[in-house]
């Protein structure tokens, strides 16, 4: 488990992090929207062990981690631009990383690569941007590593590859047990990976849930009725969020399906209609009820 | 095994429902039989390509609805009576359905007028 | 062990692998060559003895230069933010990343000083050869492993400081050059315009009383790779390696130390999100763009000051320091864009550079008088005595005075000079030569020899490890020549100090190599003693064999000269006739068979060819010299 308690980091006096608090439980995929800038990058290095925080604690397992070769064994960065070592194949990476990380297979990471048909004797120079994007991930795979940090890894893979990955983590994460935390500025890469999903914004976690558990409980309903309503009368119903335009009510709110509708019908509305709702606009409605303008 | 499921991402319905809809489906058509075995949490998730955590909550669902089960050493079946199972659930909709019914034309409904006013609101 | 990673460093190495080979190639290459050039420039006057600074010319300025280079190359991770993420999500430990590379770095900087060492073996033994003695080349391995390394821990400690490869260098410039180098560039400065004298009397003023700066010997408290490089540019006619000692190198070592351990916590606490600014406030930019200015000025000031002329003058002072100053903030990539303040700045540099100079280039004067004397030592003149690195101090207060006397009062003479040195109490010292009379010379040159210190080093002194022996221009190891050796022992336990007066005839040196010096101690001997007579049998066989016996066509190539050994009752007259029938002196000494009688005067001839380094000596008695010279006449 990886927890975020009050981390504050700055960076020539501005705060990029201030006061974050956020849990991450152990064999999830967590995914963490945030603008460009906002801190998702900085957030993994930390976690990594890369910077040293200003404020706060960062333990995986309740250990310290900062500085700490036992327990940065168990955990692999992918950050956002890709460094090998100059002129090395992926073979070469391997025998680097099995040199330091002692869960490292080669084995694996060659099967992998035989998988998505990346060669292991030629030059990572050589490769195309997404495939050094690849071989990065299944580098990061074959470690086994207990956690995984992937900065913008998957934005911008291209379906087929994207789902060959998929399975490989599924598979990671079935036989290793192993957190995933992954980050983008785009709500709509993670959706089919992340099962928990949270957003960074003006240095906080502000607000983070299950994917399923969203997809199931949030509901956007269309409401027209004889007399004008205001806010208050849907006072016993959970409101992410209430307009109200000309004589149509429109409500997104938390809860059952089958108990809200029956709470509606006792409101007896001429008008009732349940209207789709992306998660990208459950989120956007969240962040609003909790008094932030949502930029993406 | 060859088994799989289209999962569709952009839906609202929660990938593990969409399992376990799916399964239920398939046996009530007659695509999965009882007894006939099917993926393990682990075989699904990596075909699907999704978190094992959420294949797993739907084969505890299926399981507490005695669609399915699990031996430990063998593997996971469509329980014997899964139709049968099915065909309980199915029952005890049709039941409440009736019930239902039954309210609405106390009510002053008839049954032409309840089936009218059903088709139109969804 | 949490320090020592070797999986990492193979990995750092291998990266970085043909960075490494060039550079370590080259600077070998270059070495090998500047120390072949020198060899051969040396060759060209005589036999090779070899010495430290032969072998240390190109090392001087390298050491400044590939330390540096190879903290950037081990540790250049430091400076993109790609390749920080990735070497330091790795799981080592930040202090083990320090010091791995740090003990990597020693052990790349050992193999490469071993490289080094054996190929100079290579090239003073067979290639260019010369006298050699193996303690020389383990200092010489020690003496620049350990500069080197002090170097590169001082580079490891500025990337510590900056985020960015050329404020790294900056840096390093700054820790190198500002803090210890000012205090010996103030010492050049001040020497130079010092002088210091006694109060001489009017008829005693054409004695000669020596600018203190040609003798500046450099504290002990340095290390190493300042005062050789300061030296070397000075470009004085002092050694630059004769200033070392065994405690500069055990200093230089202990510092080195401290720079890593100040390393590793400094490493510890950098913020490695600041990878790539140069220093922000333009304040402090400026600030240390000034402190790099001012020493690289007064360093150049000195090479132009002290290499004798004026290769450089002020104004293209002035223009190279301009210069700099601009091209600093292109490569830093930090501009100042407030003109004005700028220039306020290099206005401070140049006032702070010009100050500097006017203040220490003053001419002061310092008169001492005999009450701040601390020593006085007889320095090496003509065939008395040794080169020695430390003139013997003299003992006998009385004589001491009467030296100071003979600078400050005695009248000068024209026949003979004697050279003192004077070690001040204040620490300076004052060289001194003073012309006499003949009897003054003589008078006073027995006077010291019989001093307590004199006699106590003629017969308990050098008795350290000799290597090699040198007769006239001739050079040879001790162990070639071990009956000759023999000899020459017995001669030097036999000596007394009055066989440096007169009763000599000739002279024959010792060499021995300790403390990182070469140093020579001279033993008289007579024409009628067992050695003289080995040496003429000696070298007549020699010069036979390999001389005399070649046909040569004529004598352009040729020179002749001679020595007296020692002098009969009548000295030949004309004997410069032989040195214009060189060919015929060859014939006549061939034909004969020539047989010395070591009770009668001898002559020696020396054949020197054009372009040997080697001469060929011929002993002959003087009548035979006087026989030839008849016969040459005719």
């Amino acid at each position: 488990m990886i927890k975020l308690q009050n981390v504050s980091k700055n960076f020539a006096k501005t705060f990029i992090l201030k006061d974050l608090n956020g849990t991450i439980k152990d064999e999830c995929i967590y995914g963490l929207i945030g603008a460009n800038g906002a801190g998702k990058s900085t957030l993994l290095r930390l976690i990594s062990s890369i910077y040293s925080l200003d404020e706060g604690s960062i333990t995986l397992d309740k250990e310290d981690v900062y500085d700490n070769p036992s327990l940065k064994q168990k955990i692999v960065f992918v950050p956002d631009e890709l460094y090998f070592y100059p002129n090395y194949t992926l073979k070469d990476m391997a025998n680097f990383r099995k040199a330091l990380y002692p869960s490292f297979s080669t084995t694996d990471l060659e099967s992998m690569a035989k998988i998505l048909k990346l060669p292991l004797d030629r030059s990572l120079e050589t490769f195309s941007k997404g495939e050094r994007r690849q071989s990065a991930i299944i580098l990061a795979l074959a470690t086994h590593a207990k956690y995984y940090l992937f900065d913008e890894t998957f934005d911008g893979i291209d379906p087929v590859v994207r789902k060959t990955i998929k399975k490989m983590m599924a598979r990671e994460m079935c036989d290793y047990h192993s957190t995933m935390l992954i980050t983008s500025h785009n709500l709509r890469e993670l959706e089919d990976i992340c099962d928990y999903l949270g957003v960074l914004y003006e240095g906080k976690i502000l607000f983070e849930s299950e994917i399923d558990e969203l997809k199931a409980t949030r509901y956007k309903v269309q409401l027209s009725f004889n007399e004008p309503k205001t806010k208050k009368d849907f006072a016993n119903l959970d409101i992410v969020s209430y307009e109200h335009k000309g004589k149509i009510d429109t409500l997104v709110l938390r809860g059952q399906e089958k108990d809200i509708t029956k709470t509606l019908e006792k409101m007896h509305p001429v008008l009732m209609e349940y209207v789709p709702l992306t998660l990208e606009e459950i989120f956007i409605y969240e962040m609003e009820d909790l008094g932030y303008v949502f930029m993406e | 095994m060859n088994y799989t499921i289209l999962i569709d991402y952009q839906n609202r319905t929660p990938i593990y429902l969409q399992i376990v809809t799916k399964i239920e489906e398939h046996v009530a058509l007659g695509v999965l039989k009882p007894n006939e075995q099917i993926p393990s949490i682990r075989e699904l998730a990596i075909t699907l390509g999704i978190n094992p955590n959420t294949v797993k909550k739907a084969y505890e669902i299926l399981e507490q609805k005695k669609v399915i089960h699990t031996i430990s050493t063998k593997g996971t079946f469509i329980s014997n009576n899964a139709s049968q199972v099915l065909e309980d659930a199915i029952e005890k909709e049709l039941l409440s359905l009736k019930e239902h019914i039954s309210n609405l034309q106390k009510l002053g409904l008839s049954k032409e007028e309840i089936r009218r006013r059903i088709e139109k609101s969804k | 062990m949490y320090l020592w990673n070797k999986n990492y460093f193979i990995q750092n190495i291998k990266k970085a692998r043909a960075s490494l080979l060039l550079t370590f190639g080259f600077a070998l290459l270059l070495n090998f060559l500047v120390v072949q050039m020198n060899l051969l420039e040396t060759l060209s006057l005589g036999p090779i003895l070899v010495n430290l600074d032969i072998l240390s010319s190109f090392q001087i300025i390298a050491q400044f230069i590939v330390p540096v280079l190879l903290s950037l190359i081990l540790f250049s991770f430091v400076y993109k933010k790609e390749t920080i993420d990735f070497t330091l999500s790795l799981p080592l430990k930040k202090r083990t990343i320090f010091v791995t590379n740090t003990i990597g770095g020693l052990i790349l900087i050992v193999i490469y000083q071993l490289l080094n060492t054996f190929l100079v073996w290579l090239l003073t033994t067979f290639f260019i050869p010369g006298i050699t003695v193996g303690s020389m080349f383990f200092d010489y391995f020690l003496i620049f492993t350990i500069s080197y390394f002090f170097v590169f821990t001082i580079s490891n400690l500025a990337l510590c400081l900056t985020g960015n490869k050329i404020t790294t260098v900056i840096v390093i410039l700054l820790l190198l050059l500002f803090m210890p180098f000012m205090k010996d560039i103030t010492s050049c400065y001040e020497n130079r315009h010092l002088t210091l004298t006694f109060p001489v009397e009017e008829q005693a003023k054409d004695h000669f009383i020596g600018n203190p700066y040609s003798d500046f010997i450099w504290g002990k408290d340095t290390a190493i790779p300042y005062n050789t490089l300061v030296t070397e540019l000075t470009n004085n006619n002092q050694s630059s390696m004769s200033t070392l000692n065994y405690y500069q190198v055990i200093k230089t070592f202990v510092l080195s130390i401290v720079y890593i351990v100040l390393g590793v916590f400094l490493f510890n606490h950098k913020k490695f999100e600041n990878y790539q600014t140069s220093f922000q406030n333009r304040h402090v930019h400026l600030l240390i763009k000034c402190l790099t200015v001012i020493p690289i000025g007064l360093l150049l000031g000195i090479t132009m000051n002290f290499s004798g002329g004026h290769i450089l003058e002020w104004y293209f002072l002035l223009a190279l320091i301009t210069i700099y100053y601009v091209l600093y903030d292109y490569i830093t990539k930090k501009k100042v864009k407030n003109f004005a303040l700028s220039s306020i700045y290099f206005a401070g540099c140049l006032l702070v550079i010009l100050g500097y100079n006017l203040f220490f280039k003053t001419p002061r004067t310092i008169e001492y008088d005999y009450s701040q004397v601390k020593s006085i030592g007889m320095e090496w003149v003509s065939n008395y005595y040794r080169d020695a690195k430390d003139p013997i101090e003299i003992e006998s207060e009385s004589l001491k005075k009467k030296i100071y006397d003979l600078v400050t009062k005695e009248p000068v003479g024209k026949e003979q000079g004697l050279s003192f040195v004077f070690t001040m109490n204040d620490g300076r010292i004052v060289h001194t030569v003073i012309s006499l009379s003949s009897e003054k010379f003589q008078e006073i040159v027995r006077e010291i020899i019989l001093d307590k210190s004199h006699v106590d080093y003629i017969t308990n002194g050098f008795n350290g490890n000799h290597y090699a022996i040198s007769y006239s221009s001739d050079l040879w190891t001790k162990d070639s020549r071990k009956d000759i050796y023999d000899l020459i022992l017995k001669e030097k336990n036999n000596l007394v100090p009055s066989d440096y007066l007169n009763g000599k005839d000739d002279f024959i040196t010792l060499y021995s190599y300790h403390d990182l010096q070469i140093e020579s101690f001279l033993v008289p001997f007579k024409a009628n003693s067992l050695l003289m007579k080995a040496l003429v049998n000696y070298y007549n066989n020699e010069t036979k064999m390999e001389f005399l016996t070649k046909k040569y066509e004529n004598d352009s190539n040729l020179t002749l000269q001679y020595d007296t050994i020692n002098k009969g009752s009548n000295e030949p007259k004309n004997i410069f006739i032989l040195e214009s029938h060189t060919l015929e002196v060859i014939d006549f000494l061939n034909k004969q068979d020539i047989k010395i009688d070591m009770s009668k005067p001898i002559i020696r001839l020396n054949f020197k060819v054009t372009g040997e380094a080697k001469d060929y000596f011929f002993f002959l008695n003087e009548e035979k010299v006087v026989e030839l010279i008849q016969k040459l006449s005719k």
